[in-house]
């Protein structure tokens, strides 16, 4: 069985945000204006947070970047009224768009603020609709949506795979984010596949995962800066 | 074999078939090929080409769904970007499909909204060939041509029809710290281009303001460096120091930052010079080189760690650090190169690398790689330098303007004469994609083609070590009636009877030729069939030698020395500094911020989205009576200047405000509209010494409380115990 799971590199994200625009345009995310900005309302799968510690002149930064952590025991499932995100057999943490009503439930019981609610229809003036990705629905008002690991593009690469009649190879699904890293911070594979690198990245000494003590089983691992292991590390 | 496939199959073969056949109209049947896809409705097809957004000149790969461009993604194979793109390229296709792109060609009346008028191609183009003639005859050196495009065509062309015309070369506009650091490079390396920094093979980088993991020469290209330099196998994991008086995106990202008073870092490069000649590190001929560059006797060691706000035994230890490196790294450039003694700053901090004896070495400074292009063509005189440019701008009022893809009136400094020209000018003609600007005050606009829509060849600014350009085909069909900057280079060319000087008859033909000789000169024995390579050109979006060359670079025999600032006591009574700084996303051009996703992109350290913010210590903000997301009052030099959101940041030096780069736009957009603030239009101070440029940089400024605001901050958060597991 496949089991998704992202490794991210903290030694070599810089904190470019080329991740947070790609993710823009491979999902179809909305634009949201200055003034819904302004009241909160800005909508990013994937953000980069960022952590002061220290005071100037003595200041150090740590980038994280955070998107939905597809959780093996996702707060946001269970309380969702209508079955509207649910957990794949692949472990991939779903929404299925047209079962939302829009309670919002999942957000508020989200500890990683990675669910994002639509306040309105999303405004493509005229021709820039024109770029939208044909295999990601726009959602519409009144709807929660959130980082799906690319699911289209797995789909994608599962059904090339089929046409020439072979297994999904290991680097062969990547989610947008990944793909347009220019570090090559963020690994993408298969966590059940003990010799795919995301596997390997995860049983690194640097590897740690966010609010791990909730209980949550994030499936996004994250690689602490300092020099890597000698030994392991793909 | 699938039917769809069969087709799929049949169709293309049939396209090469004919590839071959058609030897004169190949340039259209390219284009109908990649319009006449032989996939089908809904299916992905994958093009390369190469990114504009900035001179990098990165290679992409551009999906296309039923005609339209649906997402770019690196080429996993071009040296520039191995396979990533920044946040700017990945929004180049918002650009394309930008509603409020210039979709024909206008008439304007400088600025005013009344009058504005479209107009055919043909009557723009006679009303602009017309005017160059009339300017030409009466005074060539009344006519002044600017060029600020990445294509090569377009600059070529350009030139051509310049020296056809017997006009002066057009005038290369670049931002002030571009040609700064273009100059300090010619100085100490006697290089006309740049310096290719070999930071992937340094164990020990030391940047001096070089935002290199922001914008610099290619953010992708040196933030994949540095990955590697930290990561690859090797015995020790490399490391990275960022000088700067703010703590920048690079500052934060690197292993350390070295604080620094606000025009102080060439002093401290003059300190760590000091340590390293006294510790015998450099060769005597660097140290003669050395010596003739800065010639005056050194200040003693306390007064140069009070002018660069480093202590003694800080800058000891960083030079010991250095002397002990094994391969040693210097770089130097950014806003910091703008300020009055840029040169300064930034030959100082370069010149470590002589004394380092770093040059032409692995891991140290390389002599850049280029194909040369223009070998086999008629001759065109290269772009007149931004310095002389401008000198003659202020030397005889231009009877008429002509501006190829750039904004003069934002990138520069209101100090460089640009605006003041166009008002005084009796014609100005545009070419641009968005009204910026600089095209708000044209008499004439001519609307461009979006890099996606044209042939085009990019010679990668990053200056890299492998030699490399980038080529783009027309992938999509013009969203309007616009045209590639060459093309109307060349259809100006005919109509002022200088044709045989431009003899190409488009764009498409001029990158044809190229190739051609390129294919001579690179494919092994100069053979194969051309058109072969042609296509795989155009499908990989370019060409790249495949291994990188270590080509020797010496210092060059110091001719002048480098102009050393006098200590000036500060008599000014405001008691802040304010500085301008460049993000990932904002700098001096302007660039991108036309783009809603750019726009909306939390800063990544200040998290302000769709705006300009004052950044400023928490200590000053309680002083004034501010938190984070209120407005203040910033007065320069005691005159009233504009209001901003206040950033309260932990490490923001106390006394001084920041500022980015690249707001303020009087058009370009619904999304850009005088949205922010240009701190170019406050922060000119003076020229740049020894280059001649307007400079611009730290200038002492007033700050106080306007008001509460209400800032777009992204400032989500972890909800509990913050990132403690990933703390060490």
């Amino acid at each position: 069985m496949t089991r998704w799971a992202m490794a991210i590199d903290l030694d070599r994200c810089t904190g470019c945000e080329a991740c947070v625009v790609a993710c823009h345009a491979e999902n179809n995310i909305r634009l949201v204006g200055p003034e819904e900005a302004a009241r909160g309302r800005a909508i990013h799968w994937l953000r980069i947070e960022r952590y002061y510690e220290g005071e100037y002149p003595d200041v150090r930064v740590r980038f994280v970047p955070v998107l939905c952590q597809h959780c093996g025991a996702a707060p946001c499932e269970p309380v969702c009224p209508v079955y509207a995100t649910y957990h794949t057999d692949e472990g991939l943490n779903a929404m299925v768009y047209n079962r939302c009503v829009g309670t919002r439930y999942c957000a508020n019981n989200c500890p990683y603020s990675v669910r994002f609610f639509n306040w309105h229809a999303a405004p493509w003036p005229d021709p820039l609709q024109r770029q939208l990705n044909p295999d990601v629905a726009a959602r519409p008002a009144g709807v929660m949506e959130k980082c799906t690991f690319c699911v289209q593009r797995i789909q994608r690469a599962r059904q090339q795979a089929a046409d020439e009649g072979r297994e999904l190879r290991d680097g062969e699904v990547q989610p947008a984010c990944a793909e347009s890293c220019p570090t090559r911070a963020i690994v993408f594979g298969d966590l059940d596949d003990p010799d795919s690198r995301v596997a390997r990245l995860s049983r690194s000494g640097r590897a740690r995962r966010l609010l791990e003590e909730l209980g949550t089983h994030p499936a996004v691992f994250y690689l602490a800066r300092g020099a890597r292991e000698s030994s392991g590390e793909p | 074999m699938r039917r769809r496939r069969f087709l799929q199959n049949s169709a293309a073969a049939a396209a090469a078939a004919m590839l071959h056949a058609c030897a004169r109209d190949e340039v259209a049947f390219i284009e109908q090929a990649v319009a006449r896809s032989p996939h089908g409705p809904g299916e992905s097809v994958w093009r390369g080409s190469v990114c504009q957004q900035c001179p990098a000149g990165c290679g992409v790969r551009v999906r296309l769904v039923d005609g339209d461009a649906k997402k770019l993604e690196g080429h996993p194979a071009h040296p520039v970007n191995r396979g990533g793109l920044c946040a700017l390229g990945q929004a180049a296709v918002q650009e394309l499909y930008h509603p409020d792109r210039l979709r024909g060609p206008w008439r304007l009346s400088r600025g005013q909204p009344s009058g504005a008028e479209p107009l055919d191609w043909e009557v723009a183009l006679e009303e602009l060939a017309q005017r160059l003639a009339r300017a030409a005859r009466s005074s060539p050196q009344g006519v002044w041509i600017g060029c600020g495009s990445v294509s090569w065509p377009a600059q070529y062309l350009w030139r051509r029809l310049a020296a056809a015309l017997g006009l002066p070369p057009p005038v290369r506009l670049r931002s002030v710290e571009w040609e700064v650091e273009r100059e300090a490079a010619r100085r100490l390396f006697g290089l006309e281009d740049w310096p290719y920094f070999d930071l992937e093979r340094a164990d020990l980088v030391l940047s001096f303001g070089a935002p290199y993991l922001e914008r610099w020469r290619s953010p992708v290209h040196y933030a994949r460096a540095l990955a590697e330099q930290r990561q690859e196998p090797r015995s020790r994991r490399g490391r990275s120091i960022h000088v700067e008086a703010r703590l920048s995106a690079t500052a934060a990202a690197v292993d350390r930052w070295i604080p620094v008073r606000p025009g102080g870092e060439g002093w401290l490069a003059r300190a760590i010079a000091r340590e390293l000649l006294a510790l015998g590190r450099a060769s005597e001929r660097a140290a003669a080189h050395y010596r003739r560059w800065f010639p005056g006797p050194d200040p003693p060691p306390e007064s140069l760690a009070t002018r660069c706000g480093v202590p003694q035994e800080a800058i000891a230890e960083l030079a010991r650090e250095l002397a002990e490196s094994e391969r040693p790294l210097v770089l130097a450039g950014g806003p910091m190169a703008a300020q009055r003694h840029g040169l300064f700053h930034v030959a100082a901090a370069l010149a470590l690398n002589v004394l380092l004896g770093n040059l032409g070495r692995e891991g140290g400074v390389l002599r850049p790689r280029r194909f040369d292009l223009e070998r086999n063509l008629p001759p065109a005189p290269p772009l007149a330098t931004l310095a002389a440019g401008l000198q003659r701008l202020r030397g005889q009022a231009p009877q008429a303007i002509v501006i190829c893809d750039a904004d003069p009136v934002h990138m520069l400094p209101p100090a460089s004469g640009v605006e003041q020209a166009l008002h005084g000018a009796s014609f100005v003609a545009v070419m641009a994609q968005f009204l910026d600007d600089t095209a708000l005050l044209a008499d004439l606009c001519l609307p461009l083609h979006a890099p996606l829509e044209r042939f085009d060849i990019v010679e990668p600014e990053a200056a890299l070590h492998t030699a490399a350009i980038g080529v783009g085909a027309p992938l999509v069909e013009p969203l309007g009636a616009t045209r590639h900057p060459g093309d109307i280079a060349l259809a100006l060319a005919r109509a002022l009877e200088v044709g045989e000087a431009l003899a190409w008859p488009s764009v498409g033909a001029l990158v044809e030729q190229v190739l051609q000789d390129l294919h001579r000169r690179t494919a092994p024995g100069g053979t194969g069939d051309f058109w072969s390579f042609y296509e795989d050109v155009l499908d990989r979006g370019g060409l790249w030698e495949e291994r990188p060359a270590l080509d020797g670079l010496e210092a060059a025999a110091p001719r002048e020395p480098i102009p050393e600032p006098k200590l000036d006591r500060d008599a000014s009574r405001e008691p802040s500094l304010l500085l301008a700084f460049e993000t990932h996303v904002r700098t001096a051009e302007g660039r991108g911020l036309h783009l809603p996703w750019i726009q909306q992109l939390p800063d990544l350290l200040s998290t302000v989205m769709w705006d300009s913010w004052i950044e400023m210590a928490r200590a000053d903000a309680r002083r004034i009576g501010v938190r984070t997301g209120d407005r203040v009052r910033v007065s320069v030099e005691g005159q009233a200047a504009f209001e901003a959101f206040v950033v309260e940041s932990p490490a923001a030096a106390p006394g001084v405000l920041a500022l980015p780069l690249g707001g303020g736009q009087r058009d370009y957009g619904r999304w850009a509209r005088e949205r922010g603030v240009n701190p170019l239009r406050w922060l000119g101070a003076g020229e740049v010494e020894g280059v001649g440029l307007p400079a611009w940089g730290p200038v002492r400024a007033r700050v106080e409380a306007a008001g509460p605001g209400r800032a777009a901050l992204f400032g989500r958060g972890l909800r509990a115990p913050e990132d403690r597991p990933l703390r060490r």
